[in-house]
């Protein structure tokens, strides 16, 4: 006898296995759609899509390092500045005035909801940056971030005035010489804007979209953007240099880092940086992730406070040096992704000096210079860390508890205490420490970023200097430097500053650790940049054909 | 029955306790769980014994795959963790904590449940119709959800964890502890020592708790198993124990990072929950299916 | 049915009330101006007229805005509520149309050994931590074999506008040319995440519903009916399962907040844009305007969902229909 409800059961059933059917097979072909895109499993969500108002990396990479461009860039892989917006640049001999010759025939975004009338020129790059330094111009005010790389790097006391010479060209007068103020250029802060889409959006009174829809002269537009999910780009069909090979950029937001390495693997992303050790072990089992590692311009340290004793006696620091295993560090403490730091410097960086004088881990040696200096029966110490994770040292406290080891081998006893961030960097910068872990990340790229804050006289007095060591030929070679333009002339001088340190050694240097990132193999010609983060400018996709797995 | 014949086989009529283990033990499902419980239990007490390492120590060995692997060493029976702990130990002390947490939850819950049940049961209409109401509506809200509200609150920990499972689970002891004196006031026994003149109080103590004993026995298992759930949920949810300590569900919040490059770390302290989980709620319905009684 | 309804609509107002009381007090255990649009402008006031004010400022639909984004609160629930909603009616199918079957399948044959099976793998579904079925469910089929996508509502090649909030309305919406293919890829990305929420409702189906049909094939008058001759299917689903629809209905009910709980912990597993996340994210970064509206909300549907369940149930037993 007919049943109703069998019938509709077993014909709903049909009906289900019968769609999933079809839909597996359209799933199989979604290769087409995929093909096209690449899918970036980002940190985080962006705070603003102005990057003047961030320091934060994600911010960064989904605002400058796509949607916009500056006067000069980094050069992929290395921390060289080249020109960009500016296809060149005069600098005068006493290195106070920076004239900057402006590309032409350079097209802002097209979108949605801007369409501009006129390419790039002068004026937009002056509205950039009076923007920023003139408190009374009708666009400084901000809700609640401020202009923070702006004011950190100083360009408020460094920039005398700006000037626009004609609609190509721009002129900065400096206070000083700086010649670090070219790489300071290259900053994600320094993104150029348009002049023109501000001063619309001023008329129709909604000054706030220029930070939430902005529109640039970058490889890449904006095309929606949902907060804590995805962030869309198309390539900007034209860029200056030409329309990038990948017509659509997904940011897939994904703040777990598992999740981030489970979707890469699974192929829902292509890219992911800043993995964890344990996932680059992982990658080397799956022959489609690539893994590109670059030395970070970065430098983990132990500061030796030149101020207490027995710090202030060089032999004792100079022992210390030799007493502490940098490749057992690097191996407990980052997993192997870090090099060991010879000096503040990292190696890939164009100013380290390679043929300095290196301390080998030699515990004898260690003990006898400190018998040298009297302290053959050794001595207490004390070492602060903080309990905060940075990118530079993952684990300052295990990193102390095996420098104590290390230490105990020739008599000197370590207490460690462990402050919280904050806490920490205010004691520290007081001086209150006999030693402290510290690290540093450089914002620009230029040595003197790294040597001046950290290690000069005056340093001493702002707080940065955490040794507290002030040595006159030190910090005499390193103002010269900076005033300098010819890059070979401040690489002498920093050489010479390099040795000078190693000579006094104030700190131990420990680790640069390495950046890395994995992709999968589709992603052609992904270059890191030093300072971290994600850079699709030039990055291409091999097309595969049908299959969705790769 | 002294000096009378045998009639018949059995010296003894086995008492209420004996019969339900005779049933109970005739339910091989049912036993072996306990079997298998009661080992978990001995785990957890004598767990500083049973352990090789003490959880919290970090060896300078990560990520070490189970001992049967080919990286795996018998040192660290089931591996080590991301900060190289040996995972055997830590689930091990694991055991004595989740259980420890669990009696703790349920004795409170138990307590204030039972008592509050036999007192809407046995008094106003009114009282009780808004007592009832109270419940529904901390029953109507998700046990999770209101553990994590009042975690929210008060700040997420140990202490704060138990209190949260505890006020979810009270309700549940209200109500089973209210329907099963209801049931039993209306049976004949009953109406019989009332008629008889007994006393509100002897009557609770005398006549209804024994025989409403069963239910409750059953539902303390059962809140023992929701406890150890819904612990080992909110540490999962980094609300409940914090890290280090090696609570199952905590030890699974800080390896669910790991699942593709080191699995072990996911499977056993699951693994872990869920027999000790399985075997509860076998034992729970063994238990009910021998004291006789209903869904 | 007119008082029935009145009566349930009282029990609903009552609860509510209760409920915003609650709330109400919550709000004063949060830190000061945590939700100053909440707070009754009028320092001297007492407690009831801050209570009414409050309730006031509910009413008009001012929840406060999100300490960490400063968006509306009330919006964001809205933006939320979809991809939960859709979640949750996904899995409650999956559990229906797999667990009422199974539990009939174990009634028939009670005590053999598909009944054994059945039941112990019910009791395995409901002794399983999700958080922990649902890891190794990804680490199969997603990672190892990659039948199923890892995580998220849709693949991030698909542009689809949200229109309705409903992923699977609006890739058949959208005017893309893929749109049907983002349909199928949203169907696929909801599998895991509906098997991993819907497996205790799944296995309390399959208890209720065998427990349930078990006392109604015993009863009189289906074996009159069978001594009638009534074919085996016949009886089965139009007569039996009928009358054992009442118990199965009072439980769909209480899986509400079983679903609710799962929400919590399969949106975290999956990063699935919905309450649960919301809300976790919330406690975890102390956004207590968020938390509030999170738990307010949630109530609210979760008291609704239980009236319309019991109008449900009294509608289907015919015993109380008639009797009121």
């Amino acid at each position: 006898m007919f049943s109703f409800p069998v019938y509709l059961l077993k014909s709903l059933f049909f009906w289900l296995i019968f769609s999933l059917l079809i839909g597996g097979c359209q799933y199989r072909d979604k290769a087409k759609v995929r093909d096209d895109v690449l899918v970036y499993c980002s940190e985080g969500s962006p705070e603003t899509f102005n990057p003047q108002l961030s320091t934060s990396g994600v911010t960064f990479d989904a605002s400058s390092r796509t949607i916009y461009n500056r006067l000069v860039e980094f050069e992929p892989g290395t921390s060289s500045v080249r020109p960009a917006l500016a296809h060149s640049w005069d600098i005068s001999d006493d290195g106070k005035a920076y004239t900057f010759y402006l590309r032409d025939n350079v097209q802002f975004h097209s979108t949605a909801y801007f369409e501009p009338s006129r390419p790039f020129n002068a004026d937009d790059v002056v509205f950039t940056f009076v923007k920023q330094s003139n408190p009374n111009h009708p666009f400084h005010k901000t809700k609640a971030l401020r202009y923070s790389y702006f004011e950190a790097m100083g360009l408020g006391g460094l920039i005398e005035q700006i000037k626009k010479v004609d609609s190509h060209t721009v002129r900065f007068y400096l206070t000083r010489a700086e010649s670090p103020f070219l790489a300071t250029l290259a900053m994600d802060f320094a993104s150029i804007m348009s002049r023109e889409y501000a001063y619309r959006l001023a008329e129709a009174d909604n000054i706030e979209a220029l930070d939430n829809q902005p529109i640039g002269t970058g490889p890449f537009q904006l095309v929606r953007y949902q907060p804590d999910a995805y962030i869309r780009y198309k390539a900007h069909p034209d860029y200056w240099q030409g329309e990038q090979a990948i017509g659509n950029l997904v940011f897939a937001i994904t703040p777990d880092p598992s999740l981030r390495f489970a979707r890469l693997v699974a192929g829902e992303c292509d890219v992911m940086t800043n993995p964890l050790p344990v996932h680059i072990t992982a990658a080397q089992d799956y022959p489609n992730l690539n893994v590109s590692s670059e030395a970070g311009l970065n430098v983990a340290y132990l500061a030796m406070n030149t101020r207490k004793p027995p710090f202030d006696d060089r032999l004792v620091r100079r022992a210390l040096n030799h007493a502490i295993d940098k490749t057992a560090i690097i191996n407990a403490v980052y997993s192997k992704t870090a090099i060991p730091a010879i000096t503040p410097l990292p190696p890939n960086m164009w100013a380290h000096n390679h043929s300095a004088t290196k301390y080998e881990y030699n515990p004898q040696k260690a003990r006898e210079l400190l018998a040298e200096a009297g302290y053959s029966n050794g001595f207490d110490m004390v070492i602060w860390t903080m309990s905060a994770q940075r990118a530079y040292n993952p684990n300052a406290k295990r990193m102390a508890e095996l420098i104590q080891q290390d230490l105990a081998q020739v008599n000197v006893k370590v207490e460690i205490v462990t402050y919280e961030y904050g806490a920490f960097l205010r004691r520290v910068r007081k001086g209150e420490h006999q030693s402290a872990l510290l690290g540093w990340i450089s914002d620009n790229g230029d040595p003197d970023n790294f040597l001046t804050p950290l290690l000069s006289c005056p340093s001493t007095v702002t707080g940065t200097n955490a040794s507290f060591w002030c040595d006159p030929l030190f910090t005499q070679l390193v103002s010269q430097a900076r005033a300098l333009s010819d890059k070979n002339l401040r690489s002498d001088y920093y050489d010479q500053a390099q040795q000078v340190f190693l000579n006094e050694v104030p700190w131990v240097p420990v680790a640069h650790a390495t950046q890395h990132t994995i992709t999968r193999a589709r992603v052609k010609n992904f270059k890191l940049i030093p300072s971290g983060g994600a850079y699709f400018n030039g990055v291409s996709l091999q097309k595969k054909g049908v299959k969705a797995v790769d | 029955m002294n000096g009378q014949p045998q009639f018949y086989q059995q010296s003894r009529i086995p008492g209420t306790a004996a019969r339900w283990w005779k049933n109970f033990s005739r339910n091989k499902l049912a036993s072996s769980a306990l079997l298998l419980l009661s080992l978990i239990i001995l785990i957890a007490l004598f767990a500083p014994l049973i352990a090789p390492f003490d959880p919290a120590e970090q060896f300078h060995d990560l990520f070490v795959p189970p001992s049967w692997h080919q990286q795996g060493t018998t040192t660290y029976l089931l591996g080590t963790d991301g900060l190289g702990r040996d995972l055997f130990s830590r689930l091990v002390h694991g055991a004595t904590l989740s259980l420890k947490l669990a009696l703790v939850v349920v004795l409170i819950a138990a307590s204030v449940g039972i008592l509050l049940g036999s007192v809407t049961a046995l008094t106003f209409h009114w009282l009780d119709s808004i007592i009832l109401r109270l419940m529904d509506l901390i029953l109507a809200l998700p046990s999770l959800l209101l553990a994590v509200v009042i975690v929210a609150i008060i700040g997420p920990g140990l202490p704060n964890a138990i209190y949260a499972v505890a006020i979810v689970l009270i309700p549940h002891f209200v109500l089973v502890t209210r329907g099963a004196i209801r049931r039993e006031l209306t049976k004949d026994y009953a109406t019989a020592s009332i008629l008889d003149g007994a006393r509100h109080l002897h009557l609770f103590f005398f006549t209804i708790l024994p025989n409403i004993l069963p239910v409750i026995i059953v539902q303390l298992t059962m809140a023992f198993s929701t406890a150890i759930l819904e612990i080992a949920a909110l540490g999962f949810l980094g609300l409940g124990a914090q890290a280090p300590n090696p609570e199952w569900g905590t030890i699974l919040s800080e390896s669910h990072n790991n699942i593709i490059s080191a699995p072990w770390t996911v499977t056993f302290p699951g693994l872990a929950i869920f027999f000790t989980l399985l075997s509860l709620n076998l034992v729970g319905d063994g238990l009910r299916d021998a004291m006789d009684l209903e869904d | 049915m007119i008082s029935l309804f009145l009566k349930q609509l009282g029990i609903l107002l009552s609860s509510l009330i209760a409920l915003t009381v609650f709330t109400f007090c919550l709000t004063l255990l949060f830190p000061d101006d945590s939700i100053p649009v909440l707070q009754s402008p009028i320092e001297s006031t007492n407690l009831v007229e801050q209570y009414l004010y409050y309730l006031n400022q509910l009413f008009n639909g001012n929840w406060g805005s999100s300490q960490l984004r400063g968006s509306e609160v009330l919006r964001d629930f809205l933006l939320y509520f979809p991809a939960t909603a859709e979640l949750a009616t996904i899995s409650l199918l999956f559990a229906i149309s797999v667990g009422v079957p199974l539990g009939i399948l174990a009634a028939e044959n009670k005590n053999k050994w598909q009944d054994k099976l059945v039941v112990s793998t019910t009791l395995i579904g409901y002794s399983m931590p999700i958080f922990w079925w649902g890891m190794l469910l990804v680490l199969l089929f997603s990672v190892t074999l990659g039948f199923t996508p890892v995580a998220s509502r849709l693949g991030f090649e698909y542009d689809i506008l949200p229109v309705t909030g409903f992923m699977l309305i609006d890739t058949l919406l959208s005017d893309q040319e893929y749109a049907v293919e983002a349909f199928y890829d949203a169907l696929y990305h909801l599998i895991l995440p509906a098997i991993v929420l819907g497996t205790i409702p799944l296995a309390i189906f399959t208890r209720v519903t065998r427990s349930a049909m078990i006392d109604v094939l015993s009863s009189d008058y289906i074996r009159s009916a069978r001594a009638k001759g009534l074919t085996h299917t016949r009886l089965v689903w139009l007569h039996a399962l009928r009358n054992a629809m009442l118990p199965i209905v009072t439980v769909i009910g209480l899986q509400i907040s079983v679903l609710i709980t799962g929400t919590l912990i399969t949106e975290t597993i999956f990063s699935w844009p919905g309450l649960g996340k919301w809300l976790l994210e919330a406690v975890y970064r102390r956004d207590f305007a968020t938390i509030h509206g999170g738990i307010l909300s949630v109530a609210i549907i979760i008291l609704v969902i239980n009236v319309l369940v019991e109008l449900l149930s009294y509608y289907l037993n015919p015993k109380l229909r008639f009797s009121v």
